[in-house]
């Protein structure tokens, strides 16, 4: 399933409970998510889902529900 | 590629210039600057026998990038590395993969010459210092 994968790749990268993701999390509500740990976050997407996903896309991708449009969309092709 | 420095971040510049100069016999290379397109504040140290140099970086207000990496203990940061051509190596590392986070602009600690900062699939940040006839 497309949203436990992202939830897992965000437990991973933000060292959170993926229960604790939900369609309010963002990159406001959670502690660890910056700068750094968003490249990370977007690499490891890109990796987890074999998707390649442009600048333009990664700055929009700061919350859950976002992340999952854009990477629906995508494996749509 | 020659490493031109490593990067560390630190929470007082002159406390930890001190500490590397006595642990580790570093000497000072550099006076401290202000770097305000980066917003932080650096200092170069060299080794004994000159086969490494350390930039020491505290952030300058609580809007540095790299304010968030000294809440998380600081430490080392990146490694820099020399190019010829700063934007023919940013598009070729970024064919491979990697992401640019900003660059290149001019360095006051370089005498302006261009960085540029990338963050690669091994998840390690880099820098690139645009040295000519490298």
């Amino acid at each position: 399933m497309m949203e436990n994968r992202i939830k897992e790749v965000m437990s991973d990268v933000f060292d959170i409970d993926a229960a604790q993701i939900n369609e309010q999390s963002s990159i406001d509500t959670l502690e660890n998510w910056e700068s750094l740990t968003h490249l990370n976050f977007i690499m490891s997407l890109e990796e987890a889902f074999d998707i390649s996903i442009e600048d333009e896309e990664m700055e929009k991708m700061i919350d859950f529900p976002t992340i999952k449009h854009i990477i629906e969309n995508k494996l749509k092709g | 590629m020659n490493i031109n420095h490593i990067g560390i971040v630190v929470k007082n510049i002159n406390e930890s210039s001190e500490y590397y100069q006595i642990f580790f016999q570093y000497s000072v290379s550099s006076e401290i600057f202000f770097d305000p397109i980066q917003k932080v504040i650096i200092q170069f140290l060299h080794s004994k026998n000159n086969k490494a140099t350390i930039e020491l970086i505290e952030p300058a207000d609580d809007d540095s990038p790299v304010a968030n990496t000294l809440g998380k203990g600081g430490g080392l940061n990146h490694l820099c590395y020399e190019v010829g051509d700063i934007e023919k190596t940013i598009t070729e590392f970024k064919s491979k993969g990697c992401r640019l986070i900003s660059g290149p602009v001019p360095a006051v600690a370089f005498n302006n010459k261009r960085v540029a900062f990338l963050y690669t699939r091994q998840r390690e940040l880099i820098e690139f210092v645009e040295i000519l006839n490298v």
